[in-house]
């Protein structure tokens, strides 16, 4: 399994654990972390109204100052809660401290940790409250992982096919507002038997789709049977976001 | 779909249609792929207006579940939607959309009426389809 593969099916829970460490896969291992982590964090900072330079600055203070100086992942515990609530919690506190002491003392990190490309594609809606802003993020992040998975999954078992069907019927649609590709043009494309082969194979990898997305899930939060409470959590946060939607 | 907000919870709620029960997600998901507007496969079988291409479509989708399905459960409940497309054509365009023979499909959709296991809706569409069949069998067209 190459490095990146291995990263893709580590757990959080894994690489908080590694972070805590010494050397060089402690630090690779906290890299790891901080990147998964930053959207969802930079978009909270965005809703709280700062514009997005100060916000940038903001998100990298807090990765560098909270989450590799002062090690939060090396301080959470699986047995103390829900990860998400972890970094909220350390946000709102590093936010409050920032606006007493007056002064921002983020500063940059290397430049291919976030690139302006990064945050353009992260901006967020500034209207709707940080804890929703934040909830969205998070779970934009978190389809975005699992698609990665599901992606390499089906390429390194012979199942590029299946992918192809799934992404152009069903992910970029969904995800990118695209139209699906008619079957037709797909069962010609790759030489499939017919339309209805190809539905079943979008339904198999949105079904394995369906499946990673509750095991990354169960990474993040204490108890892996509370994996379906975190869900309904997470869409609730999102209904909370709804009624500001459309304005950026 | 109109909102980021609304494609993340699309995405999120099949994680949970998937826990609840796979293989009723999976003929959800078949009935979602060939109208994006119907919530089930049985909102898509039962709809009064549910255009005949549709119903084909859906039949032919369930009968290559009902073979190549994942698992035993997959299998049977492509088998039990692919019947119900069927009944679907008959009792809602008296239309046959299948080549069994009528002694086949009667069985067929008979086993599915008295299959207590199946919602309502299923069950009550088979039942009709019956009768029909019974009634007029040389009346409905064939395609």
């Amino acid at each position: 399994m190459n490095k990146r593969a291995a990263s893709l099916t580590k757990t959080d829970w894994s690489l908080i654990q590694e972070a805590g460490g010494d050397g060089a896969d402690a630090a690779a291992a906290l890299e790891q972390l901080a990147r998964r982590y930053w959207p969802p964090v930079y978009a909270y900072i965005r809703s709280t109204g700062r514009d997005v330079h100060e916000a940038a600055d903001l998100t990298q203070g807090f990765v560098c100052e909270v989450i590799m100086q002062r090690q939060l992942f090396n301080r959470a515990d699986p047995m103390r809660g829900r990860f998400r609530a972890l970094l909220v919690t350390a946000l709102r506190n590093y936010l409050a401290q920032v606006h007493r002491s007056g002064v921002n003392r983020g500063r940059p990190i290397e430049p291919s940790m976030i690139s302006p490309a990064e945050i353009a594609a992260s901006e967020v809606r500034t209207h709707v409250a940080p804890e929703q802003a934040f909830c969205m993020q998070w779970s934009a992040t978190l389809i975005s992982r699992v698609l990665e998975q599901v992606r390499e999954g089906c390429l390194s078992s012979g199942q590029e096919a299946h992918w192809v069907v799934f992404e152009q019927r069903v992910a970029r649609p969904l995800l990118l507002n695209e139209r699906p590709e008619e079957y037709e043009h797909l069962v010609k494309r790759l030489e499939l038997e017919s339309a209805s082969q190809a539905a079943n194979m979008m339904v198999t990898v949105k079904r394995r789709f369906a499946r990673t997305l509750i095991a990354e899930v169960r990474n993040t939060i204490e108890d892996p049977d509370e994996a379906e409470a975190e869900l309904h959590d997470l869409l609730r946060g999102l209904d909370a976001s709804q009624p500001g939607e459309g304005a950026k | 779909m109109n909102t980021e907000s609304d494609r993340i919870r699309v995405a999120l709620r099949w994680a949970l249609e998937t826990s609840a029960n796979a293989s009723v997600a999976a003929a959800d998901w078949i009935a979602q792929d060939i109208d994006p507007t119907q919530p089930s496969a049985i909102a898509l079988l039962t709809r009064p207006d549910v255009p005949l291409q549709h119903l084909a479509q859906a039949k032919q989708a369930y009968k290559t579940m009902r073979i190549l399905g994942e698992s035993a459960a997959d299998r049977r409940v492509g088998g039990v939607m692919y019947l119900a497309a069927i009944a679907a054509a008959i009792v809602l365009h008296g239309v046959r959309i299948s080549r069994q023979s009528d002694r086949a499909l009667l069985r067929g959709l008979r086993r599915l009426r008295e299959d207590s296991s199946i919602p309502s809706p299923l069950a009550d569409l088979a039942r009709r389809a019956v009768e029909v069949l019974q009634a007029t069998p040389s009346k409905l067209k064939e395609i």
